[in-house]
């Protein structure tokens, strides 16, 4: 995977960016536990479908699709489903443009779109599932920094609440204090659930800095980064010359 | 340097430590603690049982998201001491900055040179200074809905009228000082020596007629109807103090006196954004904006005739346009906000433009290249993302990636033109800024696939071809690929504006619109664009074009 840079956050961003660098599993999610978050079904309930199975259809002949194996959601003919994730500024392990482009990487059958502070991804919903529950067990989930919101996804730029958490205006989420866990009462559209789910441990605040793929005066300066920004700014000077005439760019 | 911006937030937020990371929330008194919300859900109870219709329920919190889980802000205007909620930033709320669109609608400028060769030449009329007296005279009867030519017509009530007027302009002293001073825009009297000397040049020998039909036309119909309603009103003063008569050579001069030499503030808007007719905002290129404000003409400097135009773009682009055209509804004002409240933007606009005089010995001394856009903007950029990194109070005020975008590409529009005062260079940074830094920084961007318009723009930075590129003082909203980004369309005029700010030039692209918007009878003063609208937030703006005078009892 190509990123520039040779400091910790370069190094990150392409070990995020990399499908063959595994992502570290941090804890568990129940399968179950997973669906009544999503909310698009109940736990045990069939995946509703858009079309028959793609093996009971006669379909056109079609090169690409002897090239590119239909996903096991597309095979079944499952609806197209959603989650997004917000991530906090204060280090959250993965930021939206870097979800944007690790979907691309990794993840077949996603279509996906960056904001300032969320992410959604739409695919076939037992597709969704999958890549759901990676994206909740690995390391670039922390509970208090990271948030499943389908609705009223603001907040990745507030300060945090007393207990290190990201703001959330429908409090889908609480901090238990005994356990130390965030506990989640309510699911992705902010209707609440039958009951409450753990996801686990909120992560040192020192280990979200050490893993943090954010530039800043709390982990290295954006000045620092000379090599990313040498990158960007031969993106630019190329983009205006070869536009005006692309012999001007050198291949 | 002390940071004011810092403090008013502070206040604002009645916090005393902008540097804290943790706060609460949830504890504020929800939609309770906004005095504007409060009176909206009182007004709005007593609306629905007058209406027998459930309407604003601001109070309930199954209707949607509960309002006020974290704290809602108040906003200083900036250059002023007025205090104001979130909503009396709407446009719908705010009668300055109805007017300040209307004034702009309700502008139909031309050329007057061809109508009095036309009349001199073609029909064999003398036109002198008595007799140009005599037709601004009837000109300014026939704009605000008197009758001149036949006798049995419907006019109009003058109450709902008062504000149309017909004026001149021109760099032509000695016949100027033959007009009845009702019926000019003085520059020496509205611009500063050097200024007024630049404009004079600029306009020339030739004169120029402002019209300014009653607000209540454009209020009825549209932007469109300026050009329209100018033109008859007008070709009729003519045909009056001429005593013109006949058939083609009637027609030849109302084609002549009606459409040639005419400027038009907005071209008519794509289909696709919502098709308006000529002079909406949403055909205003870039350019106008700085000649629209006056904050020069009033002897500000570079940094604040900067924030006044900016803030005028916001209005004009984000409100007016996008929010009430494009959008509709209660639209996006918190981002635009960035751009003229709690001192932010003048205080990040000061910082660089102390780095530029430090760095390159002064504003437009560096010779634009690749390398001095990265060096500015990079410094533009990383300043102000080490503010967000210093102060986690501004970065929630600050809180969404479109609010953060505003002020951030507005300065990557600002710095290089600065720097070098050149309005391409300004638009490259633009889009550099735009379209990299902040997303490659923090790894996030702004609203979904906000930078995709920066990155096209780069590519088409230098065309000059149809639906590609024009220069950058002639871009606009209308603009191919600017018209589907509101950050770009609101936020681009500051390269445009920045570069002859950066020059000390009279105007950005037009001396004539200069000249035109500096009529001080105007309802909006374009000389104190924040002052106006923090008039307006208190319900202190007194507009035009209501409907007072044929209200029951009048």
């Amino acid at each position: 995977m190509i990123y520039p840079g040779d400091d910790r956050i370069a190094k990150r961003r392409r070990a995020i960016l990399n499908k063959d660098t595994a992502l570290k599993q941090l804890r568990e999610v129940a399968d179950e536990d997973l669906v009544m978050i999503l909310g698009h079904r109940n736990p045990g309930e069939r995946y509703s479908s858009v079309h028959p199975p793609l093996d009971e259809l006669k379909e056109a002949e079609d090169p690409i699709r002897d090239l590119i194996e239909a996903t096991p959601g597309a095979k079944g003919g499952d609806r197209i489903r959603y989650v997004q994730f917000t991530d906090s500024v204060y280090h959250s392990p993965i930021t939206p443009i870097f979800r944007g482009r690790m979907y691309h990487i990794r993840y077949r059958g996603a279509d996906t779109v960056a904001y300032s502070g969320r992410e959604l991804m739409e695919a076939r919903e037992r597709d969704l599932e999958k890549y759901t529950k990676e994206l909740l067990e690995t390391e670039i989930f922390d509970p208090a920094r990271t948030a499943i919101r389908g609705i009223t996804v603001h907040g990745s730029a507030m300060r945090l609440d007393e207990d290190g958490l990201m703001f959330d205006a429908r409090r889908r989420y609480r901090y238990d204090k005994d356990e130390n866990t965030v506990i989640y009462s309510k699911n992705q559209m902010a209707i609440p659930i039958d009951r409450s789910i753990s996801l686990g441990s909120p992560r040192d605040e020192e280990d979200l800095k050490a893993d943090s793929i954010i530039y800043g005066l709390d982990t290295i300066g954006y000045r620092d980064a000379e090599e990313l920004w040498e990158v960007t700014g031969k993106l630019m000077e190329d983009n205006v010359k070869g536009g005006l005439n692309p012999k001007w760019v050198e291949r | 340097m002390p940071k004011k911006s810092i403090e008013i937030i502070k206040e604002t937020f009645k916090e005393d430590d902008a540097t804290r990371e943790r706060t609460s929330f949830y504890e504020f008194g929800g939609w309770r603690q906004s005095r504007r919300k409060q009176e909206y859900v009182k007004l709005a109870k007593d609306l629905i049982e007058e209406r027998g219709l459930t309407g604003y329920q601001g109070d309930r919190e199954d209707m949607g998201v509960p309002l006020g889980q974290r704290f809602i802000e108040p906003y200083y205007i900036s250059g002023t001491d007025v205090l104001c909620d979130g909503e009396d930033l709407h446009q719908v709320n705010n009668a300055a900055i109805q007017q300040m669109g209307d004034d702009i609608k309700r502008t139909a400028i031309s050329g007057l040179d061809m109508t009095h060769r036309m009349l001199e030449v073609r029909i064999g009329a003398t036109v002198t200074p008595e007799t140009i007296n005599r037709y601004l005279e009837v000109a300014n009867h026939t704009i605000v809905g008197g009758a001149v030519a036949q006798e049995h017509m419907a006019e109009i009530n003058p109450a709902m009228t008062r504000d149309g007027s017909v004026k001149i302009m021109s760099g032509n002293e000695e016949l100027m000082s033959h007009i009845d001073k009702q019926y000019i825009i003085d520059i020496n009297r509205e611009y500063p020596a050097n200024q007024a000397e630049a404009l004079k040049e600029g306009i020339g020998k030739s004169i120029y007629q402002v019209v300014r039909v009653p607000t209540v036309a454009v209020r009825n119909a549209d932007g469109g109807t300026t050009h329209r309603w100018a033109a008859n009103q007008c070709t009729l003063g003519f045909i009056t103090a001429y005593a013109l008569g006949g058939g083609s050579i009637l027609a030849d001069f109302s084609l002549t006196s009606k459409h040639m030499q005419y400027v038009t503030l907005g071209t008519p808007t794509w289909p696709r954004r919502g098709p308006r007719g000529k002079n909406e905002p949403g055909g205003i290129p870039y350019g106008y904006v700085g000649d629209f404000c006056q904050a020069d003409a009033a002897g500000s400097d570079e940094i604040t005739y900067f924030c006044e135009s900016m803030a005028l773009s916001n209005f004009l682009y984000l409100n007016l346009w996008v929010n009430g055209y494009v959008i509709g509804g209660i639209g996006g004002v918190h981002a635009g906000a960035v751009l003229f409240t709690n001192n932010v933007l003048d205080e990040l606009a000061g910082h660089i433009t102390d780095w530029i005089v430090d760095r390159y010995g002064g504003l437009a001394k560096a010779k634009p290249s690749f390398d001095v856009i990265r060096d500015v903007c990079h410094e533009a950029c990383f300043h102000l993302l080490e503010e967000y990194n210093r102060y986690p109070l501004l970065l929630e005020h600050h809180w969404g990636g479109a609010i953060r975008m505003f002020i951030l590409s507005t300065l990557g529009g600002m710095a290089p033109s600065f720097a070098t005062g050149h309005s391409l260079a300004g638009m490259i940074g633009y889009h550099y800024t735009g379209g990299y830094l902040m997303k490659e920084a923090w790894g996030r961007g702004s609203f979904g696939s906000q930078d995709s318009v920066d990155h096209m723009n780069l590519a088409y930075a230098a065309s000059m071809v149809p639906d590609e590129g024009l220069l950058p003082e002639l871009r606009g909203p209308n603009f191919s690929s600017d018209s589907t980004n509101a950050i770009v369309q609101c936020t681009s005029p500051s390269y445009a504006v920045a570069a002859h700010a950066a020059r000390k030039d009279a105007w950005c692209l037009s001396p004539v619109v200069k000249v035109a918007f500096a009529d001080s009878k105007l309802p909006f003063n374009f000389k104190e664009v924040r002052k106006e609208i923090a008039r307006g937030t208190q319900h202190e703006f007194m507009p035009e074009g209501d409907r007072d005078p044929i209200k029951p009892g009048r």
